[in-house]
């Protein structure tokens, strides 16, 4: 039964990573970059809905609150530094150097406010510590929501890549950018309108880890930001499914080196894992490897 | 301002000219964006400060045979870092720039939870020399002038690489893998040897850091973020440029020391340089030198020749 609890929690953790990850996909689907800020959408995500729930505002206030200001700011460092980036053909490796520079810069800028790096949402957490009995689990009423709201968000992310016109119009930029623009496509709209639903996925996620945590920090980006890029490595970058298989798949097996007493070590399993992965399947569970052409 | 503070900013500027010049290889020269440059960096620093330690217990040392104790330590601290960068570099070689970026930082961070859960390198405390030896300081440490003769040896290496088919084969691979491969450059032999020198130089560093005054290996010292420094230092000077290399570690490691003398920001040194990095990627890419070394300067090579006709003169002054 414990194993079956874990269970629970596993896919609750591994549901936020899927979040996160679905971001990550969709951006290097799109424009081939590694968002390496992307962990700090989350955190900023994170923030905004905890100044909401500190503000005894309802919690469906707080959940768009996260998600805009997820979106607002991925869409900002979209504008200010990948947009110029792109426009000189600065290359990948400027892209992904920048990347990491707004991802420590965000990390940073919190501690000019004192005392805004760690703050607690204290007996202000909505979700509570309720716990309800299904069958002989017990399954705590926050996971549950977290993981419910999340399998609703990436649902409602399928909807709109697959069934939506402006979905439709990223579909056609990730496969070939020249040609959708011969359609009447404008690229770089396109391209903004990913960051920003990628962002507001993320700010979500960070609100549900918040409440799961029920502290925000600063640095609470980094590492569920890179466990996430993982989740979508694992699954095939690119491929929506593969991000939510990715983060699940990740989730579980965090869970189980807690269970199995390997918890100094959690955060060196996905990494093991990543390895393992590019070694014996690049291209990630869910996508064909191709060669590189010229 | 005291002597030993400056004494100190040099013998930091110095590591750090050792640590951005071997990156440089790796980041500048091959091309590949390795993020787990401080792993090597702390792999020396811990092997090198274990060894002391074993060599002061087996009575190795004594007033006659420290400095080629010191020596031979820092060579292996050097191999060992060598010996990762051959255990990381042979997974990952085959991935392409981005994923090798993540797996280096996961290997860099993988590294530090290990290091912090091995009891016998003092696990999260850091390991120190000076404890382990019952209080006493080691009969040898690093000093400037060592440091500046591996930072010499590490700018010559580079340089004789980078004159060597060796280095040209390594631009290759930079410029273009696949056109590098069907000239009959095998990619993947030259990209490890790459990370062999340069995770090699990454750990004296790591040594020659630790035994400078602080006799201490401490895990917090060799994250990846403490890494990025590095990275901006490169990137800064220009990537694939040595003398940039030097340029950048020199200018920034003077910046955050001036930074932490400003009151309010004194604590923030690191916003100050990711903002630094995002502005140098978008406004210059190419750093300060632009792939370019000083041997490359229309300026040098007037001084040069000036003072070629200077010398000439005056031996043509005495000889008439």
């Amino acid at each position: 039964m414990e194993l079956l609890q874990q269970l629970v929690n596993g896919l609750a953790l591994g549901s936020t990573y899927a979040l996160i990850a679905l971001g990550y996909t969709m951006v290097y689907g799109i424009i081939q970059l590694i968002n390496f800020a992307h962990g700090e959408f989350f955190m900023v995500g994170a923030y905004a809905g905890t100044l909401v729930i500190l503000a005894e505002l309802p919690l469906w206030l707080a959940f768009p609150a996260a998600m805009t200001a997820g979106a607002m700011i991925s869409l900002g460092v979209e504008q200010v530094a990948y947009k110029p980036l792109r426009r000189k053909n600065a290359g990948r490796l400027a892209a992904l150097i920048t990347a990491i520079g707004i991802s420590i810069f965000l990390q940073n800028v919190m501690f000019l406010y004192p005392g805004a790096d760690l703050i607690g949402l204290g007996t202000k957490n909505p979700l509570g510590m309720e716990k309800f009995i299904v069958g002989e689990i017990e399954i705590s009423s926050s996971k549950a929501y977290i993981f419910l709201i999340s399998i609703f968000l990436v649902f409602a992310l399928v909807y709109i890549v697959h069934y939506t016109k402006i979905g439709k119009a990223m579909r056609a930029v990730s496969n070939s950018k020249e040609i959708s623009m011969l359609m009447g496509i404008n690229p770089d709209r396109v391209i903004s309108f990913t960051f920003a639903i990628g962002g507001a996925l993320a700010g979500a996620a960070g609100l549900l880890f918040a409440l799961d945590q029920n502290q925000v920090s600063n640095f609470m980006g980094l590492m569920p930001g890179l466990k996430a890029f993982i989740a979508a490595v694992v699954g095939g970058i690119g491929s929506i499914p593969g991000a939510l298989i990715g983060g699940l798949i990740l989730g579980l097996l965090e869970t189980l080196a807690v269970v199995l007493g390997f918890s100094p070590f959690k955060d060196a399993f996905a990494f093991i894992l990543l390895i393992i992965i590019l070694l014996i399947k690049p291209a990630g569970i869910l996508l064909k490897s191709r060669r590189e052409k010229v | 301002m005291s002597f030993a503070f400056i004494e100190n900013i040099i013998a930091i500027i110095g590591v750090m000219i050792i640590l951005s010049v071997s990156l440089n290889i790796i980041n500048g020269i091959t091309g590949m964006l390795s993020l787990g440059h401080y792993a090597f960096f702390g792999i020396g620093g811990y092997f090198g400060a274990y060894l002391t330690v074993l060599a002061h217990k087996w009575g190795f040392v004594n007033e006659f045979s420290g400095i080629p104790v010191f020596l031979l330590i820092i060579i292996l601290s050097g191999m060992a870092a060598s010996l990762a960068g051959l255990v990381i570099s042979g997974p990952t070689l085959r991935l392409r720039g981005d994923y090798l970026a993540i797996a280096t930082l996961g290997f860099n961070e993988i590294l530090k939870i290990v290091i912090e859960n091995i009891d016998f390198l003092g696990g999260p405390k850091g390991y120190s020399i000076y404890s382990e030896l019952g209080n006493q300081p080691p009969q040898f440490r690093s000093n400037l002038i060592l440091i500046y003769i591996f930072v010499i040896l590490s700018i010559y290496i580079t340089r004789q690489i980078m004159k060597s088919v060796f280095g040209r084969n390594l631009l290759g691979i930079r410029e273009d893998e696949i056109a590098a491969e069907s000239m009959g450059i095998r990619s993947s032999k030259y990209k490890i040897m790459a990370f062999l020198v340069g995770s090699f130089l990454a750990g004296i560093a790591g040594i020659l850091f630790v035994m400078y005054d602080k006799f201490y290996a401490n895990p917090k010292d060799f994250g990846f973020l403490e890494g990025i420094p590095v990275l901006l230092m490169i990137v800064l000077g220009g990537l694939g440029s040595t003398t940039g290399a030097v340029m950048g570690a020199f200018t920034l490691t003077v910046l955050l020391q001036i930074l932490k003398l400003i009151p309010g920001i004194s604590n923030q040194p690191v916003l100050v340089y990711a903002f630094l990095l995002i502005v140098i990627m978008i406004l210059r890419p190419s750093g300060i030198m632009n792939r370019k070394e000083l041997s490359d300067l229309e300026i040098y090579k007037k001084t040069r020749l000036k003072i070629i006709d200077l010398i000439n003169k005056r031996h043509g002054d005495a000889e008439s």
